[in-house]
């Protein structure tokens, strides 16, 4: 589980990003909600251990994630938070296939056969495994972006507005999958959105102002 | 995962990949062939010189004495009497004197009258038959007997002179006694007599002359001449003095070989250095080229970049990600470069004159070492600015496109 507490972020000193305290256990799905430029992505970051708070602390399965040093945090990273980006970014010169395996890859932690034919199989991306990320479509792409983000069972999984492209079956769709990897994968799941179409789905809420 | 990421980067542009390392494989094919035909050079220029401490011939230029002499590469300066060579046979400082008579020549090479000791100082084996004894007898080179289809037994008529086109003395057929192995020297391309068999041709030819037009008298005082003579001495201190003895008391010119030849490579040193710096040049664009290339896709990777420090990669390793891109360019135009300066070697010694045994290896030579630093060096600087770039990528704010 995640909890961060007493969060404060400033990019510049007259203004500060103050956070209310979050929490999410393994399975559950908080969806955090707020208008643009209210510090939504910020704090997706500050979550991913991407950069500090000036006041305040983020514990993921009891470490804290400002207590680490670069270095590990790099590792940590790899191996414990799942990113899904807002927008879609892929080692272009590489396979769909080499795309998600370098997740696991780069964190330094064996990519578990069984699991990932299970993710291709939900996310149904087996036909695109050997193409490359720029010549799928933008949903296809953001298949593949979830796939790469659960691959290595992350104790986190972060996704940056997830369902913005997409029209109400797929982001319907997407929110299932994403909650139902998350769950396989013994996740939790934190969806940083200003998409009115996830209230519904997510009761876990908090909106940023 | 790393090689294959490397690899798909290196051909995602290939283009660009390709001007980098067919620049860098220019540079490095003309450095590496200049260092081996320099090296070459030099090894030849040493082997012909065998101790050889001093060329003693007529007055005239003693780069040309040298270059006549030694390398048989020039016309001799003149003849000198053998009463001249006898004084000198008098000096005590001389270990060991090779004398040279020039004859005709067969079909471009020349007919050398000498003793059996020219053959020996290059300790020349023979690989078919033995030293000549008699008159008209001669030993050759291996490259004139493969060019020539030469055996023991074989017979030829000899040209006048050193022009394979004068006229022949059809009337003295030479017979091969001995034919050598090859030696890298410039034996490879001699007709080897002995001295007498050089002044009988010219007496009779006086002879031949006599009859024809029936005006001029041979003198066998005249006829009886060498062209020049290669010395080796007791002790280096005899060089100070000997050859300024000779050419102050004598109407004979002495030469030192290893100073004619210095300057020599003095004068053909500036054409080599110049254009081991053309092709520094070259590299050194090259190296730019791959900065270039690395710099511009620097731009477009970023964003991958930073999916990669997300998915745990440091910082240090997508540096060196980097730096080995640049190494894989710069170490595969080496290997291309070096195949290449091997085809260009091979393919120069198809077409130069045959007239010349060139020492070529064509292996890894000691000069191909020296670049190798020189390559790795490029590709770091070309790839430092990049890879600083890469290592200080702000992950933040550039998911954030700002």
């Amino acid at each position: 589980m995640i909890s961060a507490t007493g969060l404060q972020f400033s990019y510049q000193p007259s203004h500060v990003f103050k956070y209310p305290d979050i929490q999410c256990t393994v399975g559950e799905t908080l969806l955090v909600q707020g208008a643009s430029g209210c510090g939504k992505s910020t704090l997706l970051h500050l979550l991913a251990g991407l950069i500090k708070p000036s006041t305040g602390s983020v514990i993921l399965n009891g470490t804290d994630l400002c207590q680490l040093n670069n270095k590990k945090l790099d590792v940590f990273r790899g191996k414990e938070i799942g990113i899904i980006t807002q927008r879609f970014h892929f080692i272009e010169s590489v396979s769909v296939e080499d795309n998600i395996r370098s997740a696991g890859y780069f964190s330094g932690k064996p990519v578990d056969e069984a699991f990932l034919k299970a993710i291709i199989q939900s996310l149904k991306i087996s036909t695109l495994m050997d193409r490359k990320p720029l010549d799928l479509s933008i949903g296809e792409q953001q298949r593949v972006s979830i796939a790469r983000a659960v691959v290595n069972c992350p104790s986190l999984l972060l996704a940056d507005e997830p369902t913005s492209s997409l029209d109400d079956n797929n982001c319907q769709e997407v929110a299932r999958i994403l909650s139902g990897l998350a769950k396989e994968s013994g996740a939790a799941l934190i969806i940083v959105t200003h998409d009115e179409r996830l209230k519904r789905l997510f009761p876990h809420q908090i909106t940023l102002l | 995962m790393i090689g294959k990421i490397l690899r798909g980067n290196l051909t995602f542009r290939p283009l660009t990949t390709i001007l980098s390392v067919s620049l860098l494989a220019f540079g490095v094919a003309i450095i590496s062939l200049l260092l081996l035909l320099q090296g070459a050079f030099q090894q030849k220029i040493d082997k012909d010189l065998k101790d050889i401490d001093l060329v003693v011939g007529a007055k005239g230029s003693p780069l040309q004495l040298v270059l006549s002499a030694v390398y048989h590469m020039d016309a001799p300066t003149g003849n000198i009497p053998m009463k001249e060579v006898e004084k000198l046979q008098k000096e005590r400082m001389i270990a060991e004197m090779i004398p040279l008579a020039y004859g005709d020549n067969f079909k471009g090479y020349r007919i050398l009258g000498t003793e059996p000791s020219l053959i020996e100082k290059y300790e020349a084996r023979f690989k078919e038959g033995k030293m000549f004894e008699k008159d008209f007898e001669v030993v050759v080179g291996t490259q004139v007997a493969r060019l020539q289809q030469l055996k023991v037994g074989s017979t030829f008529i000899g040209t006048h002179g050193s022009d394979a086109n004068a006229h022949d003395h059809d009337n003295h057929p030479y017979m091969v006694t001995g034919i050598l192995e090859p030696t890298g020297t410039v034996l490879d391309h001699l007709v080897i007599s002995n001295i007498h068999t050089v002044w009988a041709v010219h007496h009779t030819e006086e002879h031949y002359h006599e009859h024809q037009h029936d005006d001029t008298l041979a003198d066998e005082q005249d006829i009886e001449a060498i062209t020049a003579l290669l010395i080796k001495l007791k002790n280096p201190m005899a060089l100070m003095t000997l050859p300024r003895k000779i050419n102050e008391t004598t109407t004979l010119q002495a030469a030192v070989p290893s100073l004619e030849i210095n300057r020599l490579s003095g004068l053909l040193g500036i054409g080599i250095t110049t254009m081991q710096a053309i092709a520094l040049a070259i590299m050194i664009i090259s190296g730019f080229s791959v900065f270039i290339s690395l710099y511009n896709s620097m731009h477009d990777r970023k964003y991958e970049m930073a999916l990669m420090r997300l998915m745990g990669c440091s910082r240090n390793k997508l540096a060196l990600l980097i730096l080995a891109e640049a190494w894989i360019i710069t170490l595969t135009g080496f290997i291309t470069g070096w195949l290449l300066s091997r085809l260009g070697l091979w393919m120069i010694l198809q077409y130069v004159d045959t007239s010349q045994t060139w020492p070529v290896d064509y292996g890894f030579s000691t000069s191909d070492i020296k670049i190798i630093p020189v390559i790795i060096l490029i590709g770091t600087i070309s790839a430092i600015i990049p890879a600083i770039q890469a290592f200080r990528l702000n992950i933040t704010k550039t998911l954030t496109h700002e």
